[in-house]
């Protein structure tokens, strides 16, 4: 059951996250029902578009980019190890794979129960989901339409 | 609030330690990395946690390793486990090395700028532990052959 106290703290960061979008004048759609925000940026190769959902019951924020494309069930076992790789590496965030959904998303999260959440913090959040989704979106696809073996998928990223 | 509340690496690890100390839990200081290190008992496997303050990224990160190794013949049911787990999570990854087969939980919270207080450590500190002890078995038996992927995949979706 999500509780005044819940909803209070879900719309005070709603509104930080909103205001860090106003102030450096993107664009984007907002669900204040919903407590979500979407935006799309344009990417080196790829549009890379970024998800805000608050999530009140567990004091959460979710900040995300789906890839813009499906993987076939095909290229499966190339793309999990893909994602293993990348994620191996990363200094924050991880790239999802949903190989029944056949999607891929790069997620960063950050938990606000009872504190003060800065632009700052939803800045540097921002700023990882477009960093890697831009990085690696157009490599997962080149891989996935490939017939690379794992051990070259290893080797790629090296 | 305010007494709980602060936002730089000194800080931040001052009031872990002192939520750590005041819900009597036992762990390892070690102050040149701003780090804590505890064991919990799971309900099937023990776990290890470090949790520390990172100045720079400004991110608190709390890691667990497994106490697990997918060999080769393992290793694509590794990847392809755990990207199966990650899918459902909201909070942290299992982070798999395909080169090696080990397999480590990473949970990040940014507090750039922010004031934090104490609960968050109690939430992201429960989340961190529910997950890892939610899995570490089931990842446990896939790599040592006593389940198999579809399984694995069959007892996660009942959960």
């Amino acid at each position: 059951m999500i509780d005044e106290d819940m909803m209070k703290q879900a719309r005070r960061v709603f509104k930080t996250a909103c205001s860090v979008f106003d102030e450096k004048n993107f664009a984007y759609e907002k669900d204040e029902d919903e407590l979500s925000i979407s935006c799309t940026m344009k990417g080196d190769d790829l549009p890379v578009n970024i998800n805000i959902q608050i999530q009140p019951r567990s004091y959460s924020v979710v900040v995300y980019s789906a890839m813009p494309y499906r993987i076939l069930p095909d290229a499966k076992e190339k793309i999990a190890v893909a994602v293993s790789v990348v994620n191996w590496d990363l200094p924050d965030g991880n790239f999802d794979y949903d190989y029944k959904d056949e999607s891929i998303m790069f997620r960063t999260s950050l938990c606000y129960k009872d504190s003060l959440i800065s632009k700052e913090a939803f800045d540097y959040m921002i700023q990882i989901v477009c960093l890697s989704a831009d990085e690696y979106n157009d490599k997962f696809l080149l891989i996935a339409k490939s017939d690379m073996t794992l051990d070259q998928i290893v080797e790629f990223f090296d | 609030m305010s007494e709980n509340m602060n936002n730089d690496e000194q800080n931040v690890f001052e009031l872990l330690c002192s939520y750590m100390d005041e819900n009597d839990i036992k762990y390892d200081r070690k102050d040149e990395d701003n780090a804590v290190f505890l064991g919990v008992n799971g309900d099937d496997l023990p776990m290890g946690f470090g949790i520390r303050v990172i100045d720079g990224a400004e991110i608190i990160k709390i890691y667990s390793p497994l106490p697990i190794v997918f060999k080769d013949d393992k290793k694509v049911d590794g990847a392809l486990a755990t990207c199966f787990i990650n899918f459902k999570l909201a909070f942290g990854s299992f982070q798999f090395n395909y080169k090696d087969g080990t397999v480590l939980f990473v949970m990040s919270n940014s507090y750039a700028g922010s004031l934090l207080s104490k609960s968050i450590f109690h939430y992201i500190i429960g989340a961190a532990i529910s997950v890892v002890d939610r899995y570490n078995d089931r990842l446990a038996e896939i790599a040592n052959g006593d389940m198999s992927l579809e399984e694995f995949v069959k007892s996660c979706s009942e959960d």
